[in-house]
Protein backbone atom coordinates (compact mmCIF):
# COMPACT_ATOMS: atom_id res chain seq x y z
CA UNK A 1 0.00 0.00 0.00
CA UNK A 2 1.02 3.59 -0.46
CA UNK A 3 2.41 5.16 2.70
CA UNK A 4 0.38 8.04 4.09
CA UNK A 5 3.18 9.26 6.29
CA UNK A 6 6.73 8.16 7.18
CA UNK A 7 6.80 5.31 9.66
CA UNK A 8 8.78 7.34 12.20
CA UNK A 9 6.02 9.97 12.36
CA UNK A 10 3.40 7.26 12.83
CA UNK A 11 5.51 5.59 15.51
CA UNK A 12 6.04 8.84 17.37
CA UNK A 13 2.33 9.64 17.22
CA UNK A 14 1.47 6.22 18.65
CA UNK A 15 3.35 7.11 21.82
CA UNK A 16 0.70 9.75 22.47
CA UNK A 17 2.98 12.74 22.11
CA UNK A 18 0.59 15.56 21.22
CA UNK A 19 3.03 17.36 18.91
CA UNK A 20 3.77 14.12 17.03
CA UNK A 21 0.05 13.41 16.62
CA UNK A 22 -0.46 16.86 15.13
CA UNK A 23 2.53 16.36 12.84
CA UNK A 24 0.95 13.14 11.65
CA UNK A 25 -2.40 14.83 11.03
CA UNK A 26 -0.62 17.52 9.02
CA UNK A 27 1.17 14.85 6.98
CA UNK A 28 -1.90 12.78 6.14
CA UNK A 29 -4.32 15.66 5.56
CA UNK A 30 -3.54 16.25 1.84
CA UNK A 31 -3.91 12.54 1.06
CA UNK A 32 -7.11 12.26 3.06
CA UNK A 33 -8.61 15.29 1.35
CA UNK A 34 -7.66 14.18 -2.16
CA UNK A 35 -8.89 10.62 -1.66
CA UNK A 36 -12.17 11.89 -0.22
CA UNK A 37 -12.56 14.43 -3.04
CA UNK A 38 -12.03 11.68 -5.59
CA UNK A 39 -14.69 9.41 -4.18
CA UNK A 40 -17.30 11.99 -3.15
CA UNK A 41 -16.76 14.42 -6.05
CA UNK A 42 -17.29 17.57 -4.02
CA UNK A 43 -14.73 19.73 -2.22
CA UNK A 44 -16.98 20.72 0.67
CA UNK A 45 -18.04 17.16 1.39
CA UNK A 46 -14.46 15.98 0.95
CA UNK A 47 -13.33 18.47 3.55
CA UNK A 48 -15.97 17.16 5.97
CA UNK A 49 -14.91 13.55 5.38
CA UNK A 50 -11.18 14.32 5.60
CA UNK A 51 -11.65 16.34 8.76
CA UNK A 52 -13.67 13.56 10.36
CA UNK A 53 -10.98 11.06 9.39
CA UNK A 54 -8.28 13.25 10.91
CA UNK A 55 -10.30 13.65 14.11
CA UNK A 56 -10.35 9.85 14.40
CA UNK A 57 -6.60 9.68 13.74
CA UNK A 58 -6.00 12.38 16.37
CA UNK A 59 -8.17 10.57 18.87
CA UNK A 60 -7.28 6.95 18.32
CA UNK A 61 -3.72 6.75 17.01
CA UNK A 62 -2.54 5.87 20.51
CA UNK A 63 -4.54 2.66 20.44
CA UNK A 64 -3.41 1.53 16.98
CA UNK A 65 -1.94 -1.96 17.41
CA UNK A 66 1.11 -1.45 15.15
CA UNK A 67 2.75 1.14 12.92
CA UNK A 68 2.43 -1.23 9.97
CA UNK A 69 -1.35 -1.29 10.39
CA UNK A 70 -1.62 2.47 9.91
CA UNK A 71 -2.00 2.58 6.13
CA UNK A 72 -4.84 0.08 5.93
CA UNK A 73 -6.48 1.67 8.98
CA UNK A 74 -6.47 5.14 7.48
CA UNK A 75 -7.77 3.91 4.13
CA UNK A 76 -10.67 2.29 5.97
CA UNK A 77 -11.39 5.45 7.92
CA UNK A 78 -11.30 7.80 4.93
CA UNK A 79 -13.46 5.52 2.80
CA UNK A 80 -15.94 5.02 5.61
CA UNK A 81 -16.22 8.73 6.35
CA UNK A 82 -16.52 9.51 2.65
CA UNK A 83 -19.33 7.01 2.35
CA UNK A 84 -20.99 8.59 5.35
CA UNK A 85 -20.98 12.13 3.97
CA UNK A 86 -22.06 10.82 0.59
CA UNK A 87 -25.06 9.09 2.15
CA UNK A 88 -26.07 12.31 3.89
CA UNK A 89 -25.51 14.44 0.79
CA UNK A 90 -26.06 12.59 -2.47
CA UNK A 91 -23.26 13.50 -4.85
CA UNK A 92 -23.87 16.11 -7.54
CA UNK A 93 -24.68 14.71 -10.98
CA UNK A 94 -21.73 16.53 -12.54
CA UNK A 95 -18.53 16.96 -10.58
CA UNK A 96 -17.74 20.62 -10.07
CA UNK A 97 -15.03 21.92 -12.36
CA UNK A 98 -13.03 23.18 -9.38
CA UNK A 99 -12.35 19.59 -8.33
CA UNK A 100 -10.09 19.38 -11.37
CA UNK A 101 -8.02 22.12 -9.81
CA UNK A 102 -5.81 24.50 -11.74
CA UNK A 103 -4.87 21.91 -14.32
CA UNK A 104 -5.18 22.89 -17.96
CA UNK A 105 -5.44 19.24 -18.83
CA UNK A 106 -9.01 18.72 -19.99
CA UNK A 107 -8.60 14.99 -19.56
CA UNK A 108 -8.51 15.54 -15.80
CA UNK A 109 -12.03 16.91 -15.95
CA UNK A 110 -13.04 13.96 -18.09
CA UNK A 111 -11.68 11.61 -15.42
CA UNK A 112 -13.92 13.24 -12.82
CA UNK A 113 -16.89 13.12 -15.17
CA UNK A 114 -16.28 9.47 -15.84
CA UNK A 115 -15.99 8.68 -12.15
CA UNK A 116 -19.16 10.60 -11.41
CA UNK A 117 -21.13 8.33 -13.73
CA UNK A 118 -20.23 5.29 -11.65
CA UNK A 119 -22.37 4.11 -8.76
CA UNK A 120 -20.58 4.92 -5.48
CA UNK A 121 -19.57 1.35 -4.71
CA UNK A 122 -17.96 0.97 -8.15
CA UNK A 123 -16.29 4.38 -7.90
CA UNK A 124 -14.70 3.38 -4.60
CA UNK A 125 -13.07 0.25 -6.00
CA UNK A 126 -11.95 2.01 -9.18
CA UNK A 127 -10.27 4.79 -7.21
CA UNK A 128 -8.53 2.40 -4.83
CA UNK A 129 -7.49 0.03 -7.61
CA UNK A 130 -6.36 2.47 -10.29
CA UNK A 131 -5.36 5.60 -8.38
CA UNK A 132 -4.03 4.05 -5.19
CA UNK A 133 -2.69 0.81 -6.62
CA UNK A 134 -4.35 -1.32 -3.98
CA UNK A 135 -4.75 -4.99 -4.72
CA UNK A 136 -8.27 -6.31 -4.84
CA UNK A 137 -7.72 -8.26 -1.59
CA UNK A 138 -6.62 -5.04 0.09
CA UNK A 139 -9.65 -3.20 -1.30
CA UNK A 140 -11.87 -5.94 0.09
CA UNK A 141 -10.31 -5.40 3.51
CA UNK A 142 -10.60 -1.61 3.31
CA UNK A 143 -14.24 -1.65 2.22
CA UNK A 144 -15.09 -4.67 4.35
CA UNK A 145 -16.63 -6.58 1.48
CA UNK A 146 -15.83 -10.00 0.06
CA UNK A 147 -13.03 -10.35 -2.45
CA UNK A 148 -15.30 -11.58 -5.28
CA UNK A 149 -17.50 -8.55 -4.71
CA UNK A 150 -14.56 -6.26 -5.40
CA UNK A 151 -13.75 -8.12 -8.60
CA UNK A 152 -17.36 -7.93 -9.76
CA UNK A 153 -17.57 -4.21 -9.07
CA UNK A 154 -14.30 -3.63 -10.83
CA UNK A 155 -15.42 -5.57 -13.88
CA UNK A 156 -18.69 -3.69 -14.10
CA UNK A 157 -16.93 -0.35 -13.64
CA UNK A 158 -14.43 -1.19 -16.38
CA UNK A 159 -17.26 -2.07 -18.71
CA UNK A 160 -18.93 1.24 -18.05
CA UNK A 161 -15.75 3.30 -18.26
CA UNK A 162 -14.57 1.60 -21.41
CA UNK A 163 -17.24 3.36 -23.42
CA UNK A 164 -16.89 6.64 -21.59
CA UNK A 165 -13.15 6.96 -21.97
CA UNK A 166 -12.83 5.64 -25.50
CA UNK A 167 -11.40 8.96 -26.60
CA UNK A 168 -8.50 8.39 -24.27
CA UNK A 169 -7.76 4.85 -25.29
CA UNK A 170 -4.07 4.58 -25.79
CA UNK A 171 -3.70 4.61 -29.56
CA UNK A 172 -0.16 3.38 -29.35
CA UNK A 173 -1.09 0.28 -27.39
CA UNK A 174 -1.48 -2.07 -30.39
CA UNK A 175 1.81 -0.87 -31.81
CA UNK A 176 3.53 -1.39 -28.46
CA UNK A 177 2.08 -4.87 -28.13
CA UNK A 178 3.34 -5.74 -31.57
CA UNK A 179 6.76 -4.33 -30.78
CA UNK A 180 6.89 -6.35 -27.56
CA UNK A 181 6.09 -9.55 -29.44
CA UNK A 182 8.92 -8.90 -31.86
CA UNK A 183 11.40 -8.00 -29.18
CA UNK A 184 10.53 -10.94 -27.00
CA UNK B 1 -8.33 0.12 -19.61
CA UNK B 2 -5.24 0.29 -17.49
CA UNK B 3 -3.52 1.77 -20.56
CA UNK B 4 -3.42 5.25 -19.06
CA UNK B 5 -6.43 5.58 -16.82
CA UNK B 6 -4.34 5.07 -13.70
CA UNK B 7 -1.82 7.68 -14.74
CA UNK B 8 -4.54 10.11 -15.81
CA UNK B 9 -6.41 9.60 -12.57
CA UNK B 10 -3.35 9.98 -10.40
CA UNK B 11 -2.21 13.11 -12.16
CA UNK B 12 -5.77 14.53 -12.05
CA UNK B 13 -5.90 13.86 -8.33
CA UNK B 14 -2.51 15.44 -7.77
CA UNK B 15 -3.83 18.71 -9.21
CA UNK B 16 -6.61 18.97 -6.60
CA UNK B 17 -5.84 22.03 -4.51
CA UNK B 18 -5.79 21.04 -0.84
CA UNK B 19 -7.20 23.46 1.73
CA UNK B 20 -5.18 24.22 4.82
CA UNK B 21 -5.41 21.55 7.49
CA UNK B 22 -8.06 22.68 10.03
CA UNK B 23 -5.92 21.68 12.99
CA UNK B 24 -7.77 23.74 15.57
CA UNK B 25 -11.10 22.20 14.64
CA UNK B 26 -9.61 18.70 14.55
CA UNK B 27 -7.99 19.21 17.93
CA UNK B 28 -11.18 20.58 19.51
CA UNK B 29 -13.42 17.87 18.07
CA UNK B 30 -11.00 15.15 19.06
CA UNK B 31 -11.01 16.36 22.65
CA UNK B 32 -14.79 16.64 22.72
CA UNK B 33 -15.10 13.12 21.34
CA UNK B 34 -12.63 11.81 23.91
CA UNK B 35 -14.67 13.39 26.67
CA UNK B 36 -17.78 11.77 25.24
CA UNK B 37 -16.07 8.38 25.12
CA UNK B 38 -14.98 8.82 28.71
CA UNK B 39 -18.57 9.52 29.63
CA UNK B 40 -19.72 6.42 27.81
CA UNK B 41 -17.13 4.32 29.61
CA UNK B 42 -18.31 5.67 32.93
CA UNK B 43 -21.88 4.97 31.88
CA UNK B 44 -20.96 1.40 31.05
CA UNK B 45 -19.34 0.99 34.45
CA UNK B 46 -22.39 2.45 36.15
CA UNK B 47 -24.68 0.14 34.25
CA UNK B 48 -22.59 -2.76 35.43
CA UNK B 49 -22.98 -1.43 38.93
CA UNK B 50 -26.74 -1.49 38.58
CA UNK B 51 -26.54 -5.11 37.47
CA UNK B 52 -24.39 -5.96 40.44
CA UNK B 53 -26.72 -3.96 42.59
CA UNK B 54 -29.62 -6.15 41.76
CA UNK B 55 -27.82 -9.31 42.64
CA UNK B 56 -26.48 -7.86 45.83
CA UNK B 57 -29.64 -6.18 46.89
CA UNK B 58 -31.93 -9.11 46.56
CA UNK B 59 -29.70 -12.06 47.22
CA UNK B 60 -31.78 -14.19 44.94
CA UNK B 61 -33.13 -13.57 41.48
CA UNK B 62 -34.27 -10.10 40.54
CA UNK B 63 -35.97 -8.28 37.79
CA UNK B 64 -36.14 -4.60 37.18
CA UNK B 65 -39.06 -3.30 35.25
CA UNK B 66 -39.70 -0.15 33.31
CA UNK B 67 -36.67 0.82 31.25
CA UNK B 68 -34.29 -0.38 33.90
CA UNK B 69 -34.76 -4.07 33.67
CA UNK B 70 -32.88 -7.25 34.18
CA UNK B 71 -33.94 -10.61 32.98
CA UNK B 72 -32.47 -13.97 33.62
CA UNK B 73 -31.58 -16.29 30.82
CA UNK B 74 -29.90 -19.44 32.00
CA UNK B 75 -26.85 -18.28 33.88
CA UNK B 76 -26.44 -15.02 32.05
CA UNK B 77 -27.85 -11.84 33.46
CA UNK B 78 -28.61 -8.96 31.15
CA UNK B 79 -29.70 -5.45 31.82
CA UNK B 80 -31.70 -3.09 29.72
CA UNK B 81 -31.04 0.56 30.22
CA UNK B 82 -32.69 2.19 27.27
CA UNK B 83 -31.98 5.78 28.23
CA UNK B 84 -30.16 7.85 30.80
CA UNK B 85 -29.15 11.40 31.54
CA UNK B 86 -25.89 12.43 33.09
CA UNK B 87 -24.09 15.46 34.38
CA UNK B 88 -20.39 15.88 35.01
CA UNK B 89 -19.37 18.10 37.95
CA UNK B 90 -23.00 19.04 38.60
CA UNK B 91 -23.97 22.36 40.05
CA UNK B 92 -26.70 22.58 42.66
CA UNK B 93 -29.42 23.35 40.10
CA UNK B 94 -28.31 20.50 37.86
CA UNK B 95 -28.18 18.06 40.76
CA UNK B 96 -31.65 19.04 41.94
CA UNK B 97 -32.91 18.61 38.40
CA UNK B 98 -31.36 15.14 38.15
CA UNK B 99 -33.05 13.78 41.25
CA UNK B 100 -36.25 15.84 41.23
CA UNK B 101 -38.34 13.37 39.25
CA UNK B 102 -37.01 10.16 40.78
CA UNK B 103 -39.69 7.56 41.41
CA UNK B 104 -38.58 7.19 45.05
CA UNK B 105 -37.69 9.57 47.91
CA UNK B 106 -33.95 9.86 47.44
CA UNK B 107 -31.77 9.47 50.52
CA UNK B 108 -28.38 10.68 49.35
CA UNK B 109 -25.08 9.39 50.71
CA UNK B 110 -24.04 11.25 53.85
CA UNK B 111 -21.14 10.92 56.25
CA UNK B 112 -18.55 11.31 53.52
CA UNK B 113 -15.26 12.93 54.60
CA UNK B 114 -14.86 16.73 54.30
CA UNK B 115 -13.58 17.87 50.91
CA UNK B 116 -15.57 15.24 49.00
CA UNK B 117 -17.29 16.43 45.85
CA UNK B 118 -19.75 14.95 43.40
CA UNK B 119 -18.19 14.17 40.00
CA UNK B 120 -21.08 12.56 38.13
CA UNK B 121 -24.77 11.91 38.41
CA UNK B 122 -26.52 9.43 36.13
CA UNK B 123 -30.26 8.96 36.19
CA UNK B 124 -32.08 6.19 34.41
CA UNK B 125 -34.60 6.08 32.83
CA UNK B 126 -33.97 9.60 31.70
CA UNK B 127 -37.11 11.47 32.76
CA UNK B 128 -38.37 9.59 35.80
CA UNK B 129 -35.36 7.73 37.13
CA UNK B 130 -35.82 4.58 39.12
CA UNK B 131 -32.05 4.27 39.52
CA UNK B 132 -29.42 6.91 40.24
CA UNK B 133 -25.67 6.52 40.14
CA UNK B 134 -23.76 9.21 42.01
CA UNK B 135 -19.96 9.30 41.94
CA UNK B 136 -17.86 11.02 44.59
CA UNK B 137 -14.18 11.87 44.79
CA UNK B 138 -12.10 13.18 47.65
CA UNK B 139 -8.61 14.25 46.60
CA UNK B 140 -7.41 14.54 50.19
CA UNK B 141 -8.37 11.05 51.33
CA UNK B 142 -8.20 9.36 47.92
CA UNK B 143 -11.85 8.31 48.19
CA UNK B 144 -13.50 7.29 44.93
CA UNK B 145 -16.95 5.83 45.30
CA UNK B 146 -20.03 5.39 43.17
CA UNK B 147 -23.31 4.84 44.96
CA UNK B 148 -26.23 3.21 43.19
CA UNK B 149 -29.61 4.18 44.57
CA UNK B 150 -32.47 2.05 43.27
CA UNK B 151 -36.21 2.22 43.69
CA UNK B 152 -37.11 -1.09 45.39
CA UNK B 153 -40.47 -1.09 43.61
CA UNK B 154 -38.79 -1.97 40.33
CA UNK B 155 -37.01 -4.92 41.86
CA UNK B 156 -38.96 -8.14 41.98
CA UNK B 157 -37.78 -10.69 44.46
CA UNK B 158 -37.79 -14.39 43.84
CA UNK B 159 -37.31 -16.33 40.67
CA UNK B 160 -34.21 -17.91 39.31
CA UNK B 161 -30.90 -17.28 40.99
CA UNK B 162 -29.23 -14.37 39.29
CA UNK B 163 -25.61 -15.06 38.52
CA UNK B 164 -23.24 -12.46 37.27
CA UNK B 165 -20.73 -13.20 34.56
CA UNK B 166 -18.64 -10.08 34.71
CA UNK B 167 -19.28 -8.80 38.18
CA UNK B 168 -20.06 -10.46 41.42
CA UNK B 169 -22.56 -9.33 44.07
CA UNK B 170 -19.87 -10.22 46.59
CA UNK B 171 -18.01 -7.11 45.41
CA UNK B 172 -20.77 -4.79 46.56
CA UNK B 173 -22.13 -3.61 49.93
CA UNK B 174 -25.88 -3.23 50.03
CA UNK B 175 -28.39 -1.85 52.46
CA UNK B 176 -31.79 -0.26 52.65
CA UNK B 177 -32.12 3.42 53.53
CA UNK B 178 -35.59 4.95 53.72
CA UNK B 179 -37.44 3.85 50.61
CA UNK B 180 -34.44 2.92 48.53
CA UNK B 181 -31.92 0.19 47.96
CA UNK B 182 -28.32 1.42 48.26
CA UNK B 183 -25.38 -0.30 46.63
CA UNK B 184 -21.75 0.56 47.01
CA UNK B 185 -18.88 -1.28 45.30
CA UNK B 186 -16.28 -2.49 47.74
CA UNK B 187 -13.82 0.27 46.95
CA UNK B 188 -14.07 1.51 50.52
CA UNK B 189 -13.17 -0.42 53.69
CA UNK B 190 -15.96 -2.32 55.43
CA UNK B 191 -15.81 -0.07 58.52
CA UNK B 192 -16.24 3.00 56.35
CA UNK B 193 -19.17 1.38 54.56
CA UNK B 194 -20.79 0.57 57.91
CA UNK B 195 -20.39 4.18 58.99
CA UNK B 196 -21.96 5.46 55.75
CA UNK B 197 -24.78 2.93 56.07
CA UNK B 198 -25.54 4.04 59.62
CA UNK B 199 -25.51 7.71 58.60
CA UNK B 200 -27.86 7.13 55.68
CA UNK B 201 -30.28 4.94 57.64
CA UNK B 202 -30.90 7.68 60.18
CA UNK B 203 -31.14 10.53 57.66
CA UNK B 204 -34.07 12.07 55.84
CA UNK B 205 -34.18 12.88 52.12
CA UNK B 206 -34.24 16.65 52.76
CA UNK B 207 -31.43 16.42 55.29
CA UNK B 208 -29.20 14.47 52.91
CA UNK B 209 -29.89 16.97 50.13
CA UNK B 210 -28.76 19.81 52.40
CA UNK B 211 -25.65 17.85 53.34
CA UNK B 212 -24.87 17.28 49.67
CA UNK B 213 -24.98 20.98 48.70
CA UNK B 214 -21.38 21.72 49.77
CA UNK B 215 -20.22 18.78 47.63
CA UNK B 216 -21.63 20.30 44.43
CA UNK B 217 -19.77 22.58 42.02
CA UNK B 218 -20.54 26.28 42.26
CA UNK B 219 -19.07 27.02 38.84
CA UNK B 220 -19.26 25.34 35.44
CA UNK B 221 -16.15 23.20 35.01
CA UNK B 222 -15.36 22.97 31.29
CA UNK B 223 -13.05 20.23 30.04
CA UNK B 224 -11.37 18.43 32.91
CA UNK B 225 -9.93 21.10 35.21
CA UNK B 226 -7.63 20.09 38.04
CA UNK B 227 -7.98 23.26 40.11
CA UNK B 228 -11.75 23.30 40.58
CA UNK B 229 -11.59 23.41 44.35
CA UNK B 230 -9.20 26.37 44.34
CA UNK B 231 -11.19 28.15 41.62
CA UNK B 232 -14.35 27.85 43.69
CA UNK B 233 -12.65 29.83 46.45
CA UNK B 234 -12.07 32.72 44.06
CA UNK B 235 -15.34 32.61 42.12
CA UNK B 236 -17.74 35.37 43.16
CA UNK B 237 -21.25 34.34 44.08
CA UNK B 238 -22.79 36.80 41.65
CA UNK B 239 -22.78 36.48 37.87
CA UNK B 240 -21.98 33.34 35.95
CA UNK B 241 -18.63 31.67 36.46
CA UNK B 242 -16.84 29.02 34.45
CA UNK B 243 -13.47 27.33 34.74
CA UNK B 244 -11.64 26.17 31.61
CA UNK B 245 -8.87 23.60 31.75
CA UNK B 246 -5.39 23.99 30.32
CA UNK B 247 -6.21 22.25 27.03
CA UNK B 248 -9.05 24.63 26.44
CA UNK B 249 -6.91 27.67 27.13
CA UNK B 250 -4.95 26.64 24.04
CA UNK B 251 -8.01 27.15 21.87
CA UNK B 252 -8.87 30.57 23.29
CA UNK B 253 -7.01 32.51 20.59
CA UNK B 254 -8.67 30.58 17.77
CA UNK B 255 -12.16 30.88 19.26
CA UNK B 256 -11.65 34.59 19.89
CA UNK B 257 -10.56 35.12 16.30
CA UNK B 258 -13.64 33.29 15.06
CA UNK B 259 -16.00 35.08 17.45
CA UNK B 260 -17.15 31.79 18.96
CA UNK B 261 -18.15 31.03 22.56
CA UNK B 262 -17.01 28.31 24.96
CA UNK B 263 -19.78 25.75 25.16
CA UNK B 264 -20.79 23.90 28.28
CA UNK B 265 -21.29 20.26 27.33
CA UNK B 266 -21.32 18.66 30.78
CA UNK B 267 -24.94 17.60 30.57
CA UNK B 268 -25.57 14.66 28.29
CA UNK B 269 -28.45 12.48 27.26
CA UNK B 270 -28.38 8.96 25.89
CA UNK B 271 -31.38 7.23 24.37
CA UNK B 272 -32.09 4.23 22.18
CA UNK B 273 -29.31 2.13 23.66
CA UNK B 274 -29.16 -0.97 21.46
CA UNK B 275 -28.29 -4.37 22.87
CA UNK B 276 -25.98 -6.91 21.33
CA UNK B 277 -26.03 -10.37 22.89
CA UNK B 278 -27.63 -8.91 25.97
CA UNK B 279 -24.99 -6.22 26.46
CA UNK B 280 -25.59 -2.53 25.86
CA UNK B 281 -23.74 -1.15 22.83
CA UNK B 282 -23.19 2.46 23.83
CA UNK B 283 -21.20 3.18 20.70
CA UNK B 284 -24.39 2.87 18.67
CA UNK B 285 -26.68 4.60 21.14
CA UNK B 286 -28.16 7.95 20.32
CA UNK B 287 -26.32 10.38 22.54
CA UNK B 288 -25.86 14.11 22.60
CA UNK B 289 -24.49 16.76 24.86
CA UNK B 290 -26.45 19.82 25.82
CA UNK B 291 -24.63 22.80 24.35
CA UNK B 292 -25.19 25.90 26.37
CA UNK B 293 -23.00 28.94 26.15
CA UNK B 294 -20.71 29.01 29.18
CA UNK B 295 -18.52 31.89 28.08
CA UNK B 296 -19.89 34.21 25.39
CA UNK B 297 -17.71 35.40 22.48
CA UNK B 298 -17.00 38.66 24.29
CA UNK B 299 -15.76 36.73 27.32
CA UNK B 300 -13.54 34.57 25.14
CA UNK B 301 -11.99 37.72 23.64
CA UNK B 302 -11.45 39.03 27.17
CA UNK B 303 -9.65 35.80 28.17
CA UNK B 304 -7.55 36.04 25.01
CA UNK B 305 -6.61 39.60 25.98
CA UNK B 306 -5.61 38.46 29.47
CA UNK B 307 -3.53 35.56 28.15
CA UNK B 308 -1.83 37.88 25.65
CA UNK B 309 -1.00 40.38 28.35
CA UNK B 310 0.17 37.64 30.72
CA UNK B 311 2.16 35.48 28.37
CA UNK B 312 2.45 37.20 24.98
CA UNK B 313 0.79 35.95 21.80
CA UNK B 314 1.38 32.24 22.53
CA UNK B 315 -1.41 32.12 25.05
CA UNK B 316 -0.35 28.81 26.67
CA UNK B 317 -0.12 29.92 30.27
CA UNK B 318 0.23 26.44 31.89
CA UNK B 319 -2.82 27.44 33.85
CA UNK B 320 -6.55 27.07 34.11
CA UNK B 321 -8.72 30.12 33.64
CA UNK B 322 -11.63 31.15 35.82
CA UNK B 323 -14.14 33.44 34.15
CA UNK B 324 -16.86 35.52 35.74
CA UNK B 325 -19.17 38.12 34.31
CA UNK B 326 -20.55 40.26 37.14
CA UNK B 327 -22.31 42.68 34.77
CA UNK B 328 -22.50 43.68 31.13
CA UNK B 329 -19.64 46.17 31.38
CA UNK B 330 -16.82 44.03 32.71
CA UNK B 331 -15.36 40.56 32.94
CA UNK B 332 -13.33 39.13 35.81
CA UNK B 333 -10.68 36.61 34.95
CA UNK B 334 -8.27 34.61 37.11
CA UNK B 335 -5.33 32.61 35.81
CA UNK B 336 -4.83 29.64 38.12
CA UNK B 337 -1.44 28.00 37.59
CA UNK B 338 -1.27 24.21 37.54
CA UNK B 339 1.72 24.44 39.82
CA UNK B 340 0.48 24.81 43.41
CA UNK B 341 3.47 27.00 44.27
CA UNK B 342 2.65 29.65 41.65
CA UNK B 343 0.32 32.53 42.40
CA UNK B 344 -3.23 32.98 41.18
CA UNK B 345 -3.53 36.25 39.26
CA UNK B 346 -6.72 38.27 38.95
CA UNK B 347 -7.70 40.63 36.15
CA UNK B 348 -10.58 42.85 35.20
CA UNK B 349 -11.33 43.39 31.53
CA UNK B 350 -13.43 46.18 30.10
CA UNK B 351 -16.14 44.50 28.02
CA UNK B 352 -16.07 47.26 25.38
CA UNK B 353 -12.38 48.07 24.97
CA UNK B 354 -10.92 44.78 26.26
CA UNK B 355 -8.46 46.79 28.33
CA UNK B 356 -6.88 44.49 30.93
CA UNK B 357 -6.23 45.66 34.47
CA UNK B 358 -4.53 43.53 37.15
CA UNK B 359 -6.46 43.22 40.40
CA UNK B 360 -5.34 42.24 43.84
CA UNK B 361 -7.70 39.29 43.85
Amino acid sequence: MERWAPAEIVSAARTGDEAAVERLVGAVWPGCFRLAATVVGDRGLAQDAAQEACVIVHRKIRSLRSTEAFDAWLYRIVMRESARVRRRNPAPAEPPAEIAGASDDTSALDVWRALATLPPEQRDVVVLFYFDDLKSEEIAAVLRVRHPTVRTRLARARERLRGLLDDYRDETAPARREMKQHVV
Amino acid sequence: MSFDFSAKGRSARATIAVPEVPLNAIRARSRAARAHERTMRIAAVCTALVVVALGAGTGAGAKLYSTVRVWVSGEKASITVSSFDGVREPTSAEFHDAIAHATFPVVLPVGLPPGTHVTHVFSTPARHPSALVISYVNDRTGLKASFVLVDPKVVQLGGTLLRMQSASPRDVYDWRAGGELVLLPKTVPAAEADRLKAAMQTATPDGTLRATEPMLATISALGGPNRLELAERYAPRNGRSALIDRNQTRSVAALAAQGRPFLDMRVFHVTDVPYVNGAPDYARAHGWNARTVAIPPGGVRAIAAVLRSARGAGGDCACEVLFNQPNAAAYRIWTIPLSPSADVKAYEVDARTLAVVSRSR
